[in-house]
């Protein structure tokens, strides 16, 4: 009897081992699976695109991340203000003609003009012109206009004299305007990017438009993404970092395209209301689930100045501030969701 | 265009970084393990199918690979580094030695190729930058180790010239024939990752090593 109980017992022991054995085996299994970030660059939209997929086989990152450019490619061969033959500069040279789009192409103007008016102005494609002629849109010499021109240039811009006809889908601006679709072409690019990457089922991964970026999953280490936000007034020194996961990323910052004439900062980001660059922000971080419409909110709030950020409708959006005085602004949000850690003021 | 020509013509950069770190040799000296790998070939796609069933079995730390486009028609080859130096892979014999001979043979190295690409990867154990790389219009024209001092090196292409200077371990852009100048105003870079970048001129120069951020917003 007692050896039977033994034998039971040591039965149920054996099992027991069997079954450790086996979890570990599966854990091990698991934990040995070899994750490479395959990573890709390009120029395209006037800037630097980078990309970064986690992947099993370094090989299928490569394949993913070659459809990934080859559609940013093609939204640079549309909506890229930088290259003359885009559908866009074809728009821009035919002023007071209806111009017939594909139904992808008047989405996104629809889009951008929406952005425009939630934006109050502030944000407006048909600022093309204006942009042109601080020398920002192009690889000339930027310098400060004459203020006749900077006037008579600004009666270009008005996002409400684009004609968009729902039932044609075409699209008709006026004698002057020019439409720059800037922050919103980086923005969709990435969206579009996203896209291609999550048909093949990768969940980790990122794309990176000029500082401009979504970023889905964790990175390579399992962790949430590590982002850095440049400081505005030491070239390479980071002024903050943050943790994030499934979100868009935009910055908008006057220290990237810039001159200094008499000690005074003539940056890219023209105030549609002025004509002269913003000057309420040196930098604007915002974190949205819609990286295209970040893009446009990031412009808005730089050129609205921290003041009037705070008093609009828009302020529970995580938010990250260097106001002109060089003083940081950020939300709860912002600090206890993402983890915000200030690195240097 | 086909993927494999893309990756080549357009001289898109890529970079792989292996992440587990596994012991294949434990009875290997710490030293005796790679600190970089070089692989200069006209076929990438072999290359990585043949090396990626061994790169755990090559460092022992998780590793950065990079690709990039080269110029001119080169000698094809490897070249391995450890923490004592040059690894001789055709008259060391050792199990690391042993992979990379077999590696050389199945891509036919050396030879003479003329669209030549560079596979690097470098031990992400290197904390400190050692070398930058020049890059101009995406392809990799020169690597610099850090320690050198350099004045006024040029770089010029279809779209323009850039010089630089290299000194105490930090490179800045002395001038640059772009209108806007950003790449000058940009000061002197040191940590591992910083990049200057130009973008009108297409150049780039970058400071090798691990970056401390995933990503960067600005």
């Amino acid at each position: 009897m007692g050896n039977i109980f033994s034998m039971q017992k040591l039965i149920k022991i054996l099992i027991l081992i069997n079954i450790i054995s086996c979890i570990s085996f599966l854990s091990y299994s698991q934990n040995d699976t070899t994750r490479y970030e395959v990573y890709a660059s390009k120029y395209l939209l006037g800037t630097l695109i980078e990309g970064k997929v986690i992947v099993n086989d370094i090989n299928d990152g490569r394949k993913i991340l070659y459809l990934a450019f080859k559609e940013i490619e093609k939204i640079d061969s549309l909506y890229s203000y930088q290259n003359l033959n885009s559908l866009l500069n074809r728009i821009n040279k035919n002023p007071d003609k209806e111009i017939k789009l594909d139904d992808e192409t008047y989405s996104l103007l629809k889009r951008s003009k929406h952005y425009s008016a939630l934006y109050n102005g502030l944000f407006d494609i048909t600022i093309g012109k204006l942009v042109d002629l601080w020398g920002f849109n192009s690889e000339r010499e930027i310098r400060i206009p004459d203020s006749s021109l900077i006037k008579q240039y600004q009666s270009f811009v008005d996002y409400r004299k684009i004609i968009l006809n729902d039932q044609n889908k075409t699209i008709l601006i006026r004698k002057g305007m020019n439409l720059d679709l800037g922050g919103i072409a980086k923005g969709y690019a990435i969206k579009k990017a996203c896209e291609i990457i999550n048909q093949f089922g990768i969940k980790d991964y990122f794309i990176d438009a000029g500082g401009d970026l979504y970023i889905s999953g964790l990175n390579a280490e399992h962790q949430t993404w590590h982002i850095g936000i440049k400081h505005p007034r030491k070239p390479n020194s980071f002024v903050a970092s943050f943790r994030a996961s499934n979100i868009g990323v935009a910055t908008s910052g006057d220290y990237e395209r810039y001159i200094e004439i008499d000690g005074v900062r003539y940056h890219h980001i023209i105030d549609p209301r002025t004509g002269f660059p913003g000057n309420k922000c040196q930098s604007v971080t915002v974190i949205m689930d819609d990286v295209e419409q970040a893009t446009a909110f990031a412009k808005y709030i730089f050129l609205l100045g921290y003041e009037g950020f705070r008093k609009s409708s828009f302020s529970n959006i995580p938010y990250f501030i260097i106001d002109a005085s060089g003083k940081v602004h950020y939300n709860e949000i912002f600090k206890n969701n993402y983890n915000l850690k200030i690195i240097e003021e | 265009m086909k993927r494999r020509d893309f990756f080549i013509t357009t001289g898109i950069i890529g970079s792989f970084y292996c992440l587990r770190k596994l012991k294949a040799f434990d009875y290997l000296p710490e030293n005796n393990y790679l600190s970089n790998l070089l692989i200069i070939t006209d076929d990438c796609d072999k290359a990585v199918n043949l090396l990626q069933p061994h790169l755990s079995k090559l460092f022992n730390s998780s590793m950065e690979i990079k690709e990039n486009g080269l110029t001119g028609s080169i000698n094809a080859d490897i070249v391995a580094v450890t923490a004592l130096g040059l690894l001789n892979y055709k008259t060391e014999k050792n199990p690391i030695a042993n992979i990379l001979f077999n590696l050389s043979k199945s891509l036919n190295l050396p030879q003479k190729i003329n669209n030549p690409k560079l596979l690097s990867i470098t031990s992400k154990n290197t904390k400190q930058p050692n070398s930058i790389s020049i890059f101009s219009d995406l392809k990799l024209i020169e690597r610099i180790p850090i320690s050198e001092n350099i004045n006024d090196y040029k770089i010029q292409n279809n779209f323009g010239e850039l010089y630089f200077n290299l000194t105490d371990r930090k490179v800045w852009v002395k001038g640059s024939s772009c209108k806007h100048k950003n790449c000058e105003l940009q000061g002197k870079i040191h940590n591992s990752g910083d990049n200057i970048i130009c973008i009108p001129n297409r150049i780039r120069i970058e400071i090798n090593g691990k970056h401390f951020f995933d990503a960067k917003t600005y």
